[in-house]
């Protein structure tokens, strides 16, 4: 390798490599606007502390809006008709006389704008003086509202909690979030975890870095959730949008609506209909009031115990469907279903693998490409059937007491039709056709490639076994 | 016909082009720079390979 190659490699290389580390760096550390270094957005160094506290009249009825940078902020519910404020002040100055003669300089805000008491500190003030700008500097502010006040808090760079407010909106940009006992809840997170307990109204939960959990929420409930994983635990209507983390949601009192991208989804307790779609993990959902529609790219489905209809369709993975009842419509893409106790009727289509269906009622169409199709009705059969497999067999199992009319054939493939009591009206290696019993349904079966079998039910030979 | 250009050349030339057209949009507030830099500069190991295997395929056509 000539000397010119080797020096345009290394060039490369080493860009590479300083673009990755300067990324990387730019992802976790900052040099804030002060001398102090800001690691993830909080200061460090040598810190004194200050406290400062303030008390309003609160008009009833007047919302609180409360405003801080760099700090927490805390809410709380305190006596009717007045506000109380502690303002905590955390100076990073190595001298005592210094941080407190810079704590003075630090105030606290609040006073009536726009029909609201607005709380905050001058710290857009201290920071356009030159003076201050080397000083890093935190306000946590605690607040005490009459209960039920409105409240409003914007903040970055510290947590924000909320607990016995009425309605709240909490707007917050790196920090946890946390809200309890509050009433109509309206949440805008950029990096941190969300907790909700108790909320009396509705939830709107924005949260684009942090993990959600929602529990105790009587209205309904909207999540729009990137890059954390999403819980939530008895609430009303639930409508999740969620990107990149696991979202699993129990006792619903509504419908539950949720579509994501690289995310499992697991749901249990829904009162209403579930609509579910997600991409490349797997959705299980269990215990459904109402209809239910699954929609699963690169990934299994699993359902449970569903009261109405069930959609179901999934891609590069299986499908197990399992007491449902209402009807059932499957496709499966590159996987198999496998279903059990599908009281409502089965529409089936599976591709690369087979069809199972046990112990099913009402109308079956079932097709298997690349793959087989069994199936076991739960009691004596007299609905229509039509199934038909390529490069698989089709495998009907009859209990006794069992009426239809019979249309079975092959293409490339055997056919062993052994039912006691069937008229045969027509018998060929190739085609069977015929009748048991009186009226029932149309029994249509065809295999392509593979081999068509219908026989006694097991349960009914081993039962005259037994007998004899 | 024999390609006759030196790969490492072609890559040096192709690198600076598409570098000056990053820094201008980031300039212009369209992209960010390092991560679009960082997203794009493994393209510049591809481009030389695929410039030295068809430079290598070419001279033993011709030979």
């Amino acid at each position: 390798m000539s000397g010119s190659r080797i020096v345009l490699l290394g060039s490369i290389l080493c860009l590479g490599a300083s673009v990755e580390t300067a990324y990387r760096v730019r992802e976790q550390i900052g040099v804030g606007p002060f001398g102090w270094r800001l690691f993830g957005g909080r200061f460090y160094g040598p810190s004194h502390d200050f406290e400062e506290t303030a008390a309003r009249e609160l008009a009833a009825g007047m919302p609180v809006a409360v405003e801080n940078a760099f700090g927490d902020v805390e809410v709380t519910a305190g006596d009717a008709g007045k506000v109380e404020i502690t303002l905590r002040k955390l100076i990073y100055l190595g001298s005592e006389e210094k941080a407190q003669a810079f704590a003075q300089r630090v105030r606290l805000e609040a006073q009536v704008v726009d029909g609201r008491l607005r709380i905050a500190t001058n710290r857009a003030e201290l920071e356009r003086e030159s003076d201050a700008f080397d000083v890093g500097f935190e306000t946590h502010l605690n607040v005490r509202v009459p209960p039920g006040t409105a409240v409003a808090v914007k903040g970055s760079h510290g947590r924000a909690a909320v607990e016995g407010a009425g309605e709240t909106r909490i707007q917050n940009e790196f920090g946890d979030v946390r809200a309890s006992r509050v009433g109509e809840l309206i949440i805008d997170s950029g990096h941190g975890s969300v907790e909700v307990l108790d909320a009396a109204g509705g939830v709107t939960a924005e949260v684009r870095f942090g993990d959600t959990s929602i529990r105790d929420a009587a209205g309904s409930v909207r999540i729009t959730s990137e890059h954390g994983e999403v819980s939530t635990e008895r609430t009303g209507a639930l409508s999740v949008e969620a990107k990149q983390g696991s979202v699993r949601a129990e006792s619903v009192r509504g419908d539950i609506d949720v579509t994501a991208e690289h995310s499992a989804v697991t749901a249990g307790q829904v009162e209403g209909a579930a609509r579910i779609a997600t991409t490349f993990e797997d959705v299980s959902l269990e215990d459904v009031g109402g209809d239910a529609r699954v929609h699963v790219e690169h990934g299994q489905a699993k359902c449970l115990r569903v009261k109405g209809a069930l959609v179901a369709e999934t891609s590069f993975g299986d499908a197990e469907l399992d007491d449902v009842s209402g009807p059932v419509e499957a496709s499966v893409s590159h996987g198999g279903l496998r279903g059990a106790r599908l009281r409502g009727g089965v529409k089936a289509r599976t591709e690369g693998d087979d069809v199972v269906l046990d112990a099913f009622r009402g109308d079956v169409t079932a097709e298997a490409v690349r793959g087989s199709v069994t199936l076991v009705p739960e009691g004596p059969l007299s609905t229509n059937v039509k199934a038909s497999a390529s490069f698989g067999g089709v495998d009907l199992r009859v209990p006794d007491g069992s009426r239809f009319a019979l249309v079975a054939g092959v293409d490339r493939g055997e056919l062993d039709v052994v039912v006691p009591g069937l008229q045969l009206a027509e018998a060929s290696e190739e085609r069977v056709r015929g009748r048991l019993g009186e009226g029932g349904g149309t029994v249509d079966l065809h295999a392509d490639h593979g081999s068509v079998r219908v026989g006694r039910e097991e349960r009914d030979r081993d039962k005259d076994a037994s007998s004899e | 016909m024999a390609l006759r250009f030196r790969p490492e050349g072609v890559t040096l030339g192709i690198g600076l082009v598409a570098l000056g057209v990053l820094t201008s949009l980031a300039n212009l507030g369209q992209l960010d720079l390092l991560r679009a830099v960082r997203q794009s500069w493994p393209l510049l190991l591809i481009v030389w390979g695929v410039l030295e295997l068809l430079l290598t395929y070419s001279s033993r056509r011709t030979s």
